[in-house]
């Protein structure tokens, strides 16, 4: 009986992983391969996400996952990024990244440490018609010279649920 | 016993006091960089948000040499105290306990800290006979107690995953020993300064945490030894160099 049931458990935890697997790397999503760069001793990853609120202001947030494979400080400044949004016409509008507090500087990223953001980003009024989001991390360390850019295909708004009448 | 439960009191505050701080003090609203209440961007990963403190438990071994120091003899606050000398007790008298070290690496490889800590034993020491009376020790579990503390000033050598230091510590040291005698039970206690130079050797189990051994002796008085196992987090990836080459 308990080879069984541990593999129906199995197969259920497998089933619950599986739609967000594929959400998360159908490569589809992404231009450039799997958006996952190293530069120099950071290994940077990065995804998007709309905001739940399904407000007129709503935007997209991006997620930076972030690790240092060295024994040693390296040098990081996501201010630096530069974004761009594209829409279904192939046209290139300015994309920033969301920083009210000013926050987001040159800092030094701690030897072999972890780390995620979550930014905000400043997409403007053109939201819906943004197709993709491209990074390009060229500037944020010394080591980033002639890094891959990355490109993103912007989620949809989701449907809200409609309510039973 | 009561410096016992005193001592745990004081850990359990210790423990408590951040957590309830904590509950009490934010609550996070978001998790977007901007809409963040209770961090920053950076938090975690940068060394820029990193405080660069150490914090420590130990485990050590430590001796008290009570030749040389006047105890003062107390059976309650009332009674007038009686004093016999330090010597008339015999050998150096040892104990094992737990302490706690606080260390602030501001800059580069020198750092400074406080530590202080508890050891208790059981010791046969001599009687002695002070005012007429004869004081024996205590049958009690715990008849003797170590305290010390004082300000620590080191340096350490990073060498990868190991490390060695070498640092002092600046402060004081007092002996309490019960003793019981026809009169009642007696608490003896003595002290003295302190600069006790330690050898420090510590292995990286993680980048922000340190196993360590330390000994080290009293300049003063060399039969005053100490040893013991330290246990570190440290707020900076291995204290901000991982090795000197």
């Amino acid at each position: 009986m308990l080879p069984r049931r541990l593999l129906l458990g199995l197969a259920l935890t497998l089933s619950a992983c599986l739609p967000h697997a594929r959400t998360r790397w159908d490569h589809e999503a992404f231009e450039h391969g799997p958006p996952v760069r190293l530069v120099g001793c950071v290994e940077l990853g990065f995804s998007l996400d709309r905001e739940t609120a399904q407000t007129s202001d709503a935007s997209l947030l991006l997620d930076v996952s972030l690790h240092n494979r060295c024994l040693r400080e390296v040098d990081l400044d996501l201010s630096r990024l530069r974004l761009s949004g594209r829409d279904e016409s192939g046209g290139a509008h300015p994309v920033s990244l969301y920083d009210p507090r000013h926050e987001i500087h040159a800092m030094h990223l701690d030897s072999a440490v972890s780390g995620t953001e979550r930014i905000r980003l400043d997409v403007g009024a053109s939201l819906d018609a943004t197709q993709t989001i491209c990074l390009d991390l060229g500037e944020i360390s010394p080591d980033a010279a002639g890094a891959q850019p990355v490109c993103l295909f912007a989620p949809t708004a989701r449907a809200l649920p409609k309510e039973e009448e | 016993m009561k410096r016992l439960s005193a001592f745990v009191v004081a850990l359990a505050c210790l423990v408590a006091v951040p957590r309830l701080a904590h509950a009490r003090g934010c609550t996070e609203v978001s998790d977007i960089v901007g809409y963040e209440k209770c961090h920053r961007f950076g938090d975690g990963w940068a060394v820029e948000r990193s405080v660069p403190l150490a914090l420590a438990l130990q485990l050590p071994y430590v001796t008290f040499d009570p030749s040389g120091y006047d105890f003062d003899a107390n059976r309650g606050k009332k009674d007038p105290t009686l004093t016999f000398p330090g010597s008339s007790l015999g050998a150096p008298i040892t104990a094992m306990g737990f302490g706690a070290r606080i260390e602030g690496f501001y800059l580069g490889p020198l750092y400074t800290g406080v530590s202080f800590g508890m050891g208790f034993g059981h010791e046969h020491f001599a009687p002695v006979t002070v005012g007429g009376s004869t004081l024996s020790p205590s049958d009690e579990l715990v008849n003797t107690t170590i305290v010390w503390g004082g300000a620590l000033l080191g340096v350490r050598v990073p060498l990868g995953w190991v490390s060695l230091r070498l640092e002092a510590l600046f402060g004081g040291t007092s002996l309490s020993i019960s003793q019981h005698s026809s009169l009642g039970d007696f608490t003896s206690t003595a002290g003295h300064g302190l600069i006790e130079p330690h050898v420090f050797f510590d292995v990286w189990t993680t980048p922000n945490m340190t196993l360590g051994a330390y000994a080290g002796a009293n300049v003063f008085d060399t039969k005053e030894r100490t040893a013991g196992l330290v246990l570190e987090w440290h707020g900076r990836a291995f204290d901000g160099q991982y090795s000197f080459w």
